[in-house]
């Protein structure tokens, strides 16, 4: 049961979190095409799959697992997620669409 | 004043105390915040499903009975004609004189040992003791075994003899060692699996060569549909325990040529002939329990499985012979006409690895087979290619896990033993020889089938991997998978599992589990 109250967790964050990035682009005026919302989407489930495989790890005892499969991704999604904000997101250098 | 340089998203209220966020500026900010908190809320609620479903028991193998309707896997889309283990020659049955157990169980008869003399004390005056492999065959009084140790020898440059003699001279003197200076450590592992033996002796009495027919029901029905009543027994199966259910239309080659130890009504080396209303076997599995299994080599025992499977075998051979028709149980327990691996891969069940066993794409490796054979009409089940002789090709774990070096690391399947058809050989006399010198009290090993990257727990990593590589015909996620299994969760070498004499420490694939450990629940003697 609590594997489904999580999973559904997961999906209501998740739609939470684009609704958010969707109201900060259009307060922002920042100009947000199509691929950059299939990036951070992408971002955001590998986010949620690096941490449940950390998790996963730990539950079935795999410490080894856990720290070399999960500690890289984990590192992976900090270090893209950086990327993905400063770069695409507040979109430095590029182009706001007008007003 | 003029100077100063005011920030757009402050503006001051002349009757406010102090700044205030304009309204815009909040629903950026309250946008980004609560963004933010969802991206780590969600985060970490994918963190509590991983570990609830990681530690859920559901998620461990070995659990998966009185299924129902479905199977865990559905293999319709993978069916094909012909299975992926080819026909390569011609074809031939299997050696009475190729089990190494049963072989040697009754190789002091092949030699004229002097009555009263121990066969081991026999063999010391006959073998070169220093150099086992230059043992003449000469010494042996039997044409059959002298054919068969020759035959390995030149085909597959194993000497099969050495390593029998190496099993008398070297390993049960050194096993009655090990034995005893690790008995109270291995207590409640050897409680456990004996008590799965319990009902061995009662499944072997049942069977004979007229048993087929004991306790047929008088009243007969003709089958309306060979389909559906297919389809009934598969139902029956998996309700009596067997998750996987399949039929499989009886191949003799894989049948003994004669019967390769005393039992089933037959005498060692008796012809066995199939008889004819023989025609269908239904193939049956029982997956051993994830918890026991990685502690193989040292505890744990296949019996597990065997145990369970003879149960669903005598339930639906009485289940069939109640309908009027014949049945015959094919098991561990039960004892064997067939070699069950090959006919289970006939029937879908899984393909043959390069372990030589046969790997289902649910359970992996770690299945024990039953099997059923009768006359009811049934509709014989396709076998399966879900890619696993390409990924065994690039895989591989299982051959560097192996302490007795047994697994080929050949890249390519070929010809096998001579029987026609297409594998990777095992060397079946050096695996046996290691089961014997574990301080396991049943034997070990199963390594092999415990490192498999198909045997793992049922929790959503590996079964969206085993999802993903069956599906994937390029092989490269299969590829990516292997590199991820070694890297992440680590493999051995062979020699870890080895028992150092007197060390009393038991190097096993994952963890002892908290129930076999002994001396947490008793005293040793001093």
């Amino acid at each position: 049961m609590i594997e489904f109250i999580a999973g559904g967790l997961v999906v209501t964050c998740m739609v939470l979190a684009i609704c958010c990035l969707f109201l900060y682009v259009r307060k922002n005026k920042i100009k947000f095409a199509w691929w950059k919302w299939a990036l951070s989407i992408i971002w955001l489930l590998y986010t949620d799959i690096s941490v449940a495989f950390l998790s996963t790890t730990i539950g079935e005892n795999e410490l080894g697992a856990t720290l070399r499969g999960g500690g890289a991704f984990v590192a992976i999604a900090v270090v893209t997620g950086i990327v993905l904000f400063r770069f695409v997101i507040l979109n430095k250098g590029g182009k706001k669409r007008d007003a | 004043m003029e100077n100063e340089k005011v920030n757009p998203s402050v503006q001051t209220n002349p009757e406010s105390k102090g700044p205030e966020l304009s309204r815009r500026n909040f629903l950026k900010l309250s946008a980004a915040s609560v963004g933010a908190a969802a991206v780590v809320t969600g985060a970490a609620a994918a963190g509590v499903a991983g570990y609830a479903n990681a530690t859920d028991r559901r998620t461990a193998t070995g659990w998966e009975t009185e299924t129902g309707d479905e199977e865990y896997f559905d293999r319709k889309p993978f069916e094909v004609s012909k299975p992926t283990n080819r026909v390569v020659g011609p074809t031939r049955n299997i050696e009475y004189l190729s089990p190494a157990q049963y072989r040697r169980n009754v190789l002091s008869r092949f030699f004229d040992v002097p009555e009263g003399m121990a066969f081991a004390d026999y063999l010391r005056t006959v073998a070169d003791v220093n150099n086992l492999e230059a043992t003449p065959f000469s010494i042996i009084n039997n044409p059959d075994l002298v054919k068969y140790y020759q035959d390995m020898l030149d085909r597959e440059g194993w000497n099969f003899f050495a390593e029998d003699l190496r099993y008398f001279l070297e390993v049960l003197p050194r096993r009655t060692r090990i034995l005893a200076e690790t008995e109270f450590d291995l207590t409640l592992a050897k409680a456990y699996v004996n008590g799965h033996y319990y009902l061995s002796g009662y499944h072997l009495s049942r069977i004979s060569k007229e048993s087929d027919f004991e306790g047929v029901s008088e009243t007969k029905y003709d089958v309306r549909d060979p389909a559906e009543m297919t389809r009934l027994i598969k139902k029956v199966g998996r309700m009596y325990g067997s998750p996987i259910v399949r039929i499989v239309e009886l191949n003799n080659d894989f049948a003994y040529d004669r019967c390769p130890q005393e039992s089933r009504g037959y005498t060692f080396g008796e012809p066995l002939n199939i008889p004819s209303h023989w025609k269908y076997g239904i193939i049956t599995t029982y997956p051993l329990s994830w918890e026991t299994i990685v502690a193989s080599p040292h505890a744990g025992a296949s019996q597990e499985g065997y145990a369970y499977v003879a149960v669903t075998d005598e339930k639906l051979s009485t289940f069939i012979k109640q309908l009027g028709y014949s049945a015959r149980p094919n098991d561990r327990q039960h004892n064997y006409e067939y070699v069950l691996p090959p006919l289970a891969v006939l029937a879908g069940v899984g393909e043959q690895g390069r372990l030589s066993s046969c790997v289902t794409p649910e359970f992996g490796a770690h299945v024990r087979l039953g099997m059923v054979v009768t006359d009811l009409p049934l509709v014989p089940d396709k076998p399966i290619d879900f890619g696993l002789q390409k990924f065994c090709q690039n895989c591989k774990i299982c051959a560097e896990n192996c302490p007795s070096g047994s697994i080929s690391f050949a890249d390519k399947p070929r010809e096998i033993n001579g029987r026609g058809y297409e594998g990777w050989p095992i060397n079946t006399a050096t695996c046996s020889n290691f089961w014997y010198e574990t301080p396991n009290p049943t034997m070990g090993c199963r390594i092999c089938v415990t490192v498999c990257p198909f045997t793992k727990r049922s929790n959503w990593i590996h079964t969206a991997a085993r999802d993903v590589a069956v599906r994937d015909k390029t092989g490269i996620s299969a590829s990516m998978l292997t590199w991820m299994e070694r890297a992440f969760y680590g493999t051995h070498d062979g020699e870890y599992y080895k028992y150092v004499d007197g060390s009393r420490e038991y190097n096993v694939v994952k963890e002892m589990p908290w129930f076999f450990k002994t001396g947490d629940f008793f005293v040793e003697p001093s």
